[in-house]
């Protein structure tokens, strides 16, 4: 008896969740050297506001070196400072390969080259809200090494609350 | 049997019930912020106060001589091009001045704001003419097809509107020189900024044209940047804000030894640039200023030239001190000894909590600019912003 009770009771918690992974509050596409901000979000105090790495990765690019630091203000003041894990493997979602592919011509003839597009969302911070408020979110990205670059390669930062 | 049946729809009933109550929640009303609203933007036209309020602003003024003839009076920070118009078709709203006889000088206006970004663009067509009431603003308007909206008008303006393109037009009469001076003033379509802040820019365009021909003003000095945010319409007020409120961040947080910034602009230009140089590179850029003390310019080989201030022997250079800023200005001559190319360039180094950068200027400004942008730096060194509201 109780045990119908508990099952349906866990099927509904699980149904409930209907965005297991919160609500998506904004994307940013980020540039190397330039600052993206999203500006003026409100969030209660305790809201859990995820930043998630949206990454396209493409085999064709050698990918370079770089690092994403952001800063989180209210009124003014900065509230965390710190850089963001874009690598973290602990939680990716909507990851999706695809097979692309080009002609190169050369002098033996021409040939088709493939390659693969990765693209994935992987959780690289969780920020709990400590008051209610307006908050700004900075995120800057660098790129660390001269070889390979940034070009081919694509990063969007999500902001999801939960 | 019977209890086993009941039993199962007192469960689904509850299923029911429960998944209604979690589903239901899912949606949630998203509330608008007040603040975010505009209920600005329907303006119908432009107040007497409003108009008052910009005619009233004392503007710094210099008075240029056009083709050795004509004298005009323009913005201390604008500087201008001057070329001959015959057969290039020119219309000022609806008067088509290609079917004028005579050719007539086309002197455009320029300043930092709309020289590369292009926020906005002002041109002064000076036109011969024997009668006074030649043209008018009736003539201006006489087909309305191209008129929305008129915000502003008297018997010799108009600010009016093209779908989101602002106009502001002025016809003024030279009974000395026997010319028409017409102004126009244009922020295009593209300049995506709220209506009101378009409007309060084309007042102040109205302000320029009427300054025109006022020859006898008073001779004013903006000192401090308040000075120009007081003075500043707030659409050009905000872009600046915007993209200081960017170099705010990099000085405060993001920059790291070694590194540069230049955030782009929103017409995708680069507007100035923050150092935070090594000690070395420092060191070079105090060698540079000491070489331009002397007048002594030392040649360094291409591979090791300082990032920062960059010389060349080829220029002849001018070095004026001000409120902490180093304005250098580059000229180079053609061979028979005439100024080809000067370019300004403002610096100014900000120590903050101990680390020391530089803010240089990162577009070739002409020199009438440089007074603008040593303001500012010199606003952002002390206060490590340009919120003029935190720091009155």
């Amino acid at each position: 008896m109780y045990r119908n009770y508990l099952f349906s009771a866990l099927f509904i918690l699980g149904l409930s969740s209907c965005n297991p992974v919160g609500k998506e509050l904004t994307v940013l596409e980020l540039t190397p050297g330039e600052i993206a901000t999203a500006e003026n979000l409100s969030l209660k105090k305790g809201d859990v506001v995820t930043i998630w790495s949206k990454v396209l990765k493409s085999s064709k690019d050698e990918g370079s070196a770089f690092s994403v630091k952001f800063n989180i203000e209210n009124k003014g003041q900065s509230i965390l400072f710190d850089s963001l894990n874009v690598d973290a493997q602990d939680h990716v979602i909507n990851s999706e390969k695809t097979k692309e592919s080009y002609n190169q011509s050369s002098s033996e003839g021409d040939s088709t080259i493939y390659y693969t597009v990765h693209e994935y969302e992987t959780e690289s911070k969780k920020f709990t809200v400590p008051k209610d408020g307006k908050y700004s979110f900075d995120f800057k990205l660098t790129e660390r090494s001269n070889q390979g670059s940034f070009f081919g390669n694509k990063l969007s930062i999500v902001l999801r609350k939960s | 049997m019977m209890n086993l049946r009941s039993n199962f729809f007192k469960n689904l009933l509850l299923f029911g019930l429960l998944s209604a109550l979690f589903l239901t929640s899912c949606k949630r009303v998203v509330k608008t912020d007040p603040d975010e609203v505009s209920s600005a933007d329907d303006i119908e036209e432009v107040s007497k106060a409003e108009y008052q309020q910009m005619m009233n602003l004392k503007l710094p003024l210099k008075t240029v001589l056009i083709d050795q003839r004509y004298s005009i009076t323009i913005p201390e920070n604008s500087d201008f091009e001057v070329s001959k118009m015959s057969s290039k078709e020119i219309i000022l709203g609806n008067i088509d001045l290609t079917k004028i006889d005579s050719s007539f000088l086309n002197v455009s206006l320029n300043n930092f704001f709309t020289r590369s970004e292009g926020l906005y663009s002002e041109d002064v067509y000076i036109v011969p003419g024997n009668d006074p009431k030649q043209f008018s603003i009736a003539d201006l308007k006489a087909s309305d097809e191209k008129i929305d909206a008129v915000y502003y008008e008297d018997e010799n303006s108009i600010v009016y509107s093209d779908g989101d393109t602002f106009f502001t037009y002025s016809i003024q009469y030279d009974s000395l020189k026997k010319c028409f001076l017409f102004y126009k003033g244009e922020i295009s379509w593209t300049q995506k900024y709220p209506k009101k802040q378009k409007l309060e820019l084309s007042l102040l365009l109205v302000k320029h044209a009427k300054s025109l021909m006022t020859a006898n003003y008073q001779s004013v000095k903006f000192t401090s940047w308040n000075d120009y945010v007081q003075h500043m319409p707030v659409l050009e007020i905000n872009w600046i804000n915007g993209m200081f409120s960017k170099i705010e961040k990099e000085l405060k947080f993001f920059l790291e030894p070694n590194e540069q910034s230049s955030p782009r602009t929103p017409g995708n230009y680069t507007f100035v640039k923050l150092f935070r140089p090594s000690p070395d590179e420092l060191l070079s850029f105090y060698k540079g200023v000491d070489q331009l003390k002397a007048n002594k310019i030392s040649e360094t080989d291409y591979y090791s030239r300082p990032e920062i201030l960059r010389l060349d022997s080829q220029f002849s250079y001018q070095l004026r001190e001000e409120t902490g800023c180093y304005v250098v200005i580059a000229s180079s001559k053609n061979d028979d000894g005439r100024i080809s190319i000067k370019e300004t360039t403002v610096f100014c180094p900000v120590d903050y909590k101990g680390k020391t950068f530089i803010l240089k200027t990162d577009k070739d400004l002409s020199p009438s600019d440089a007074d603008f942008f040593v303001k500012m730096f010199s606003y952002f060194s002390k206060h490590y912003t340009l919120n003029t509201t935190v720091n009155p």
